[in-house]
């Protein structure tokens, strides 16, 4: 039996360029927590990135669950327009759905937006689905 | 605006933390840290909040990873 996850975009906001008017957007996150030597993080909202490679999270947020982020494998990540940021690599445990999974998360301090990208969670899914009409995504194991 | 985009306009480029139901913004601060080290300190438990970045208002957003 297939097993479905689905989860609505969350609402932020956004400046028209044109007006100044603030307005109210929606990006595809999801509520994850993440957890290393089993001690886990708060909840906290995560932007599915298919553009990603891999997993990129804050700094901070590893260090909140108690990461020495720079003892990790170093990495160069390339970026829009060039820009390089420094990330440190480890082994933690996603939780999502429900369900708990082992991964690998980079995090930078150069980097704010946890984002969730192909390989190390795309990768855990037998399906991954965006519907920008109701603004929902949904996740098949 | 709904209320649950509405509670962020404070807290552009900051973290913060929104209660469950996303009615209200519990706590805010620079970085997950310093909003863990808030909420620890105001008795709100693991469980009763959600955390999240607030984008900055005025730029579009395409992560950078590849």
């Amino acid at each position: 039996m297939p097993k479905w996850f689905k989860c609505t975009y969350f609402p932020y906001i956004s400046e028209d360029p044109k007006t100044g008017k603030k307005m109210e957007v929606f990006r595809p996150t999801i509520p994850v927590m993440i957890s290393y030597n089993g001690n886990p993080s708060w909840d906290f909202q995560a932007l599915i990135d298919s553009g990603a490679d891999r997993n990129l999270f804050p700094a901070k947020l590893g260090e909140s669950i108690g990461i020495d982020i720079r003892s990790g494998k170093k990495r160069s990540i390339l970026g829009i327009g060039g820009y390089k940021i420094i990330a440190y690599t480890h082994k933690v445990k996603i939780l999502c759905a429900g369900k708990s999974f082992d991964t690998e998360i980079d995090f930078s301090y150069e980097h704010e937006q946890p984002l969730l990208g192909r390989d190390g969670f795309f990768n855990l899914f037998k399906h991954i689905s965006f519907s920008e009409k109701i603004k929902e995504m949904a996740f098949k194991f | 605006m709904t209320k649950a985009s509405k509670i962020l306009l404070p807290y552009e480029n900051k973290w913060v933390a929104v209660a469950k139901n996303k009615d209200k913004v519990l706590a805010s601060a620079k970085d997950v840290v310093a909003l863990d080290k808030k909420l620890n300190n105001l008795g709100i438990k693991k469980g009763e909040a959600i955390l999240t970045w607030v984008f900055p208002f005025k730029h579009s957003f395409a992560p950078y990873n590849a």
